[in-house]
């Protein structure tokens, strides 16, 4: 028995009502192999890290499922390829059981304001050049004060 | 010359994460540079263990639109 993990990408010209008629669609593909589905939610539209096929968001969907054989995968995936509505798709192992999602939160669209955001970055990871930046600014400092001092 | 040397701990063994989860983009952030590049072990201090882990999460977030390859100003 093994788990994996599913996360496509649809379309996000499509209505609800549709993006819900796809989710329906690969839930009754999948249902076609021997495979229990754990999770199969939609985590609402967000914006992509970079263009796919001209657009700029997308309609993200997780699903996660076990199985005991996984020689349907290649089947799968071809599937999903040929589905002209699923820009992207990846499925990755899963080491754990995942854990079974009752309520379902959207992820809230997130902004461009807050993707600038440099306080994320940890106190304990330093910038590559600080150090040998702050030994320049010393130096140059005693040289101005030994210029100044023969003069 | 002396340099006053900063001790360096890896995230992870401070914070006690184990797994790290390729669509916690929040997490994943904190180790690439704004243009989208993977930082180095020996800046982050990260142990090579879970480094590895880290780079490959990041790689499949990469692949699935969550994380930038590059990003460099306007368009990215």
């Amino acid at each position: 028995m093994r788990y994996y993990e599913l996360l496509y990408i649809v379309n996000p010209n499509l209505e609800d009502d549709k993006a819900k008629g796809i989710i329906d669609e690969i839930g009754t593909e999948i249902s076609k192999y021997k495979v229990s589905i754990i999770n199969h939610h939609m985590w609402g539209k967000k914006r992509l890290a970079y263009p796919i096929k001209n657009n700029k968001y997308g309609i993200y969907i997780l699903l996660q499922f076990s199985a005991e054989q996984f020689d349907f995968l290649k089947e799968f995936e071809r599937f999903l390829i040929l589905n002209k509505s699923v820009i992207r798709h990846q499925i990755v192992g899963l080491d754990a059981e995942p854990v079974k999602v009752e309520t379902i939160e959207l992820i809230a669209e997130d902004d461009d304001s807050t993707d600038d955001k440099v306080g994320d970055l940890p106190d304990d990871v330093p910038d590559i050049d600080s150090e040998d930046e702050e030994d320049l600014e010393e130096s140059e400092s005693e040289e101005e004060i030994k210029e100044e001092g023969e003069k | 010359m002396t340099f006053a040397t900063k001790k360096k701990y890896c995230y992870f063994k401070e914070n006690g994460i184990t797994f790290i989860d390729y669509k916690d983009v929040k997490l994943l952030r904190r180790f690439v540079t704004e243009q989208g590049k993977i930082i180095p072990r020996r800046v982050t201090g990260s142990t090579a263990k879970m480094h590895r882990q880290l780079v490959r999460a990041i790689k499949q977030s990469r692949n699935i639109a969550l994380m930038p390859f590059t990003s460099s100003g306007v368009d990215g």
